[in-house]
């Protein structure tokens, strides 16, 4: 098996560095890909990606760590890949995450509870929310920064300065005590509790461990991390990250995440191959059945011959 | 009907507005930029002033490149609620950079231009040295012929891509079609080429584009042209697309735009690209 680590930053390099390492001790091949090295192409045959010559195509699985900026470079990598090679995250599910509201709402149409959100991209519609949420507000910028407002003129100020089409959602803050993020890879779920600015491992309760796979399992992802914060004795999905950190839960809980990473990358990127090769073959079945067909060999127009 | 579209109301909005009063009871025109979109576990909701749009019976986007992100979000909340749209969310996010949209076209077997892209200019040195001149660069996300440009040389072109990369603007490297500065932009409403125009470029000029300086006028699409143009427009997930096709002997789709323009191809042909639009809308939402 050939296993493709896809990175889009130093930290991204780092973190492929260490998977592949651990995916090797596994006895499979597995490459760090830069980003940057990567060539799209797309003409009158077909579309493809290279890396160094290398066609993606040719890897058996391709894990993306992708970063807010490189979005779109990383959907179209996987659009271009994703009918011959078992990717992290497939294409659709991929597209939720150019949008915070966009994922909020998939969640919680699939019964993940979220509280009243409301999303906006200009300063006109900014004041309706206001009038809605009264203050405090919290506002969330799409590069993930959460900002609490508690005065009108904070408020018209921010929103007077964003760049037209930012998409920024909007709710009224929580002060929780503490929050709580879980790494999922495959049916794993490793948690820390962050309190103040001291993080430690927690003792995970079964909610937040069927949430978290539940999370997973729609978003059909070889691993992902899930912010939690607690409300009304319950947790409440704040954020979904594609690219998790991985080593701050390695050196929080001291488990072997990179372990267990390779391990699940490696038997989802079989099984997923396993489904591709049977979903190809009944494709090809079904053609040449619609072929026969068409040219009289089987179905009613045989019969009437 | 719901129109959505800019703030500033334009001779396109203004006559699928017009034409829409023809067919539909009630026309609303709503500017993208005031819209609010509000949703928990139950509901959701696209408010303008406090009034729910998805209570409409059927929604016409008009959305320029500049609300790209807030308006696909739009549209893949009114899908969720099964509103009447006639294009698909994700051919806002396709045809707005455009080598998405040449992705969506190579996998459907659409014939264009060999075009490639990558994050850093340094990743394209081998195409650059090996491509045949002159090149046409093309910002990812430039519009109405804005943003394209033609290099003579490797040298021209590195020039080009490296002041495009200091300015974090990303730019692909397509070849270079022989062309006397024309194309042809074929309007598909459904299944149907509706109305057609070759476009050519003014003197001194190689681009076609009509805001460009460029001249339409009446053509009459083969073939081939009506061909290309239904299977792109279907290839995106658009039952209103406007098609751009290098005429020649081999021809190219160049590009499928989500947001066109309709003065110069109703000035051009005569024909009321407007009423068919909101023909189409009326159909979706009558047959729902």
């Amino acid at each position: 098996m050939k296993v493709g680590i896809i990175y889009f930053s130093k930290r991204g390099r780092e973190e492929a560095e260490r998977i592949c390492n651990a995916v090797k001790e596994e006895g499979e091949e597995c490459f760090p890909i830069d980003a940057k090295t990567i060539l799209l192409y797309a003409g009158e045959d077909d579309a493809a990606a290279f890396s160094q010559e290398n066609g993606l195509r040719s890897f058996d699985s391709l894990v993306f760590l992708p970063e807010e900026e490189y979005f779109e470079f990383a959907y179209m990598i996987i659009k271009i890949v994703y009918d011959y090679t078992v990717t992290s995250i497939p294409c659709e599910k991929f597209r939720l995450f150019f949008n915070r509201a966009l994922i909020q709402r998939f969640l919680a149409s699939h019964k993940l509870s979220v509280r009243k959100v409301y999303a906006f991209s200009e300063a006109t519609a900014a004041n309706f929310v206001l009038k809605e949420l009264k203050l405090p507000v919290i506002l969330q910028f799409p590069d993930g920064r959460r900002i609490p407002i508690k005065s009108e003129d904070t408020f018209t100020e921010l929103i007077s300065g964003i760049k037209r089409d930012t998409v920024i959602t909007a709710e009224k803050p929580l002060k929780p005590e503490f929050l709580v993020w879980t790494l999922v890879i495959g049916d794993e779920v490793i948690a820390c509790e962050k309190k103040g600015e001291s993080i430690s491992p927690f003792n995970t309760p079964s909610e937040i461990i069927e949430k978290s796979l539940k999370v997973s399992s729609l978003l059909s992802t070889f691993f992902c991390q899930v912010n939690f914060i607690p409300y009304r004795n319950s947790f409440l999905v704040n954020e979904v990250r594609l690219f998790p950190d991985f080593a701050l839960f390695e050196k929080i809980t001291g488990k072997n995440v990179y372990k267990i990473l390779a391990s699940s990358i490696i038997s989802k990127a079989k099984e997923r191959k396993k489904e591709m090769i049977k979903r190809s073959i009944s494709q090809s079945i079904n053609g040449i059945k619609r072929w026969l067909l068409e040219i009289g060999i089987i179905g009613p127009r045989r019969e009437k011959i | 009907m719901a129109l959505l579209g800019p703030e500033e109301r334009r001779y396109s909005e203004l006559r699928l507005l017009k034409e829409a009063k023809k067919v539909f009871e009630t026309v609303t025109y709503f500017p993208i930029s005031k819209l609010v979109l509000e949703f928990d576990e139950k509901e959701v909701k696209i408010l303008y002033r406090g009034k729910n749009i998805l209570e409409y019976d059927a929604l016409l986007p008009r959305i320029p490149k500049s609300y790209m992100k807030f308006g696909y979000l739009l549209l893949c909340f009114a899908r969720e609620q099964k509103i009447p749209i006639p294009i698909s969310p994700e051919s806002v996010l396709y045809t707005h950079n455009k080598f998405l949209t040449l992705i969506a076209l190579a996998q459907a077997n659409v014939p264009i231009p060999k075009t490639y892209l990558s994050l850093k200019r340094a990743t394209l040195e081998k195409i650059l040295e090996n491509i045949k001149y002159p090149v046409v660069l093309k910002l990812l996300y430039g519009c109405a012929g804005k943003g394209v440009m033609f290099a003579d040389s490797k040298q021209s072109a590195i020039s080009i891509m490296d002041m495009l990369e200091a300015f974090k603007q990303p730019v692909f490297v397509e070849e270079f079609i022989k062309n006397p500065g024309e194309d042809i932009r074929a309007f598909v409403i459904g299944e149907e080429l509706v109305a057609c125009m070759k476009r050519k470029a003014k003197k001194g000029e190689r681009r076609a584009n009509i805001a460009a300086g460029g001249v339409g006028e009446k053509y009459e699409a083969g073939d081939e042209e009506r061909d290309l143009a239904l299977r792109a427009a279907k290839a995106l997930g658009m039952k209103v697309a406007a098609v751009d096709i290098l005429p020649g002997k081999k021809k190219y789709v160049i590009e499928v735009n989500v947001y066109p323009g309709l003065k110069g191809i109703e000035n051009a042909t005569g024909i009321n690209v407007a009423r068919k639009i909101v023909e189409k809308v009326y159909e979706l939402a009558t047959s729902v």
